[in-house]
């Protein structure tokens, strides 16, 4: 299938000199790389900054790419290991605003849900990447076992005990927070 | 202590890959196992819970930021002779394609004459921007230098070529050692936008609605540019180069 719908086609052309198909590609993905990312690290800025180094990291390796492969399943590798990368650089410190207004009471179960999912997201942070990293792949991009390995580069069988330690954890977390 | 088959059984159902004959199996366990039910339900929870956290969005100028960011003359061909060279030779392969190849070859030939002539009357040089993309061309309006054993820097302010519309410029910036240099532009928040600072420090001085400032700390580097982008034409910037709390260049420039 030689048009814009298929990624390898894009490549090739990007390959070929053709700038404006990589601009088709990053139009295609960073919305989903960056909410990737954000689930990764937990951090908007972070989350774009990373977005911004996998697109000129996969762009600078457009000859590395393996069509053997899915395109996107190779943009959400360099994705993982960013996030990874990203986060082993910078231990941010991450400051709470004490004087942040608070909402509406009409907003409350709205309130309730942003929450609870902060909530979520704060136990999700608590995990090491090499439980996060699945979980989240699992969980928000609903990945296979053998996709996930070939994501995090492990053994499939890796995965899965990743994964199941990863949810004990998680539970763990949860239980502990009041969250379940 | 749960056995290790029906902890794998709980995960494959949270999954969703259980067989029908495994989750019979489960139920039976479960229903057998009050503890074992407890931890089901958690851990069901627990991904339910992951399954349904909210999306954020990213901001709105994202993708133009990841554009600007990236080299687009990577892979031009111009950039890969080899790969020119290889789709001449097998064109040759067929007769018409050695007929087209001598049109083409004839007309380079015509073009570099046109070209060579060209660049005899212009006075600007075209340059390239240092880790932009999508420009096309880039002419030289403007340099600022200093090569004393106290001060070396180069500042090339740039009328570029990126898009559509005709009000881009930019400052390439050459400065040793880097460290021992703030940057300081002075203009209009109103008018100009500053478009791939990711590969510098910096800070943004919002002095007041018409007049701001934007200090770059070139620490990490010594080479980078600054892109601009006009509402109208016209603007005026000023440069102060700072090394240390001493001004070594200190202009305004108008961007036409």
């Amino acid at each position: 299938m030689n048009n814009e719908n298929d990624d390898q086609y894009l490549v090739q052309e990007c390959l070929n000199g053709k700038g404006k198909s990589f601009e088709i590609i990053v139009n295609r993905y960073y919305k989903t790389v960056f909410r990737l990312a954000d689930k990764f690290v937990h951090d908007f800025d972070d989350a774009e900054e990373i977005t911004q180094s996998v697109f000129v990291k996969a762009y600078e390796n457009l000859r590395n790419y393996n069509s053997k492969y899915k395109f996107f399943s190779w943009l959400y590798r360099i994705t993982v290991n960013e996030s990874i990368n990203y986060k082993r650089k910078r231990n941010k410190t991450i400051v709470i605003d004490a004087n942040m207004p608070s909402l509406e009471p009409d907003a409350g179960s709205s309130y309730e849900k942003n929450e609870l999912s902060s909530k979520i997201k704060d136990a999700l942070m608590e995990l090491d990447m090499i439980y996060r990293a699945p979980l989240v792949l699992k969980h928000f991009m609903g990945y296979s076992y053998k996709e996930l390995s070939y994501l995090l580069d492990v053994p499939e069988k890796t995965v899965k005990s990743r994964l199941y330690t990863g949810r004990q954890l998680l539970k763990d977390i949860l239980l502990r927070n009041r969250v379940l | 202590m749960i056995d290790k088959k029906y902890l794998e059984l709980i995960n494959k159902d949270i999954d969703k890959i259980i067989s029908a004959d495994e989750k019979k199996a489960l139920l039976k366990f479960l229903g057998e196992n009050p503890d074992a039910g407890n931890l089901y339900n958690e851990l069901t929870k627990t991904g339910q819970m992951l399954n349904h956290l909210p999306d954020r969005e990213p901001s709105p100028d994202l993708q133009s930021r990841i554009l600007m960011s990236i080299d687009h003359n990577r892979y031009s061909p111009k950039n890969n002779p080899l790969a020119v060279f290889g789709d001449f030779i097998s064109a040759l392969k067929t007769k018409w394609a050695f007929s087209f190849s001598f049109g083409l070859a004839a007309g380079i030939v015509l073009l570099a004459v046109i070209l060579s002539v060209t660049s005899l009357v212009r006075t600007s040089i075209e340059k390239d921007i240092y880790g932009t993309i999508g420009i096309t061309s880039a002419e030289v309006l403007r340099s600022f230098s200093s090569d004393s054993p106290d001060n070396f820097f180069k500042i090339d302010l740039l009328k570029v070529r990126a898009s559509d519309d005709d009000n881009h410029f930019a400052f390439n910036v050459d400065i040793t050692p880097p460290e021992e240099y703030i940057l300081e532009l002075n203009y209009n928040p109103e008018n100009v936008i500053f478009e791939n600072l990711s590969s510098v420090k910096f800070e943004k001085i919002n002095l007041e609605s018409t007049s701001g400032k934007i200090r770059i700390f070139p620490s990490a580097t010594s080479r980078f540019s600054v892109m601009i982008a006009l509402k109208n034409t016209g603007e005026e910037i000023g440069i102060n180069l700072l090394k240390g709390e001493k001004s070594v260049l200190d202009r305004k420039v108008s961007l036409k």
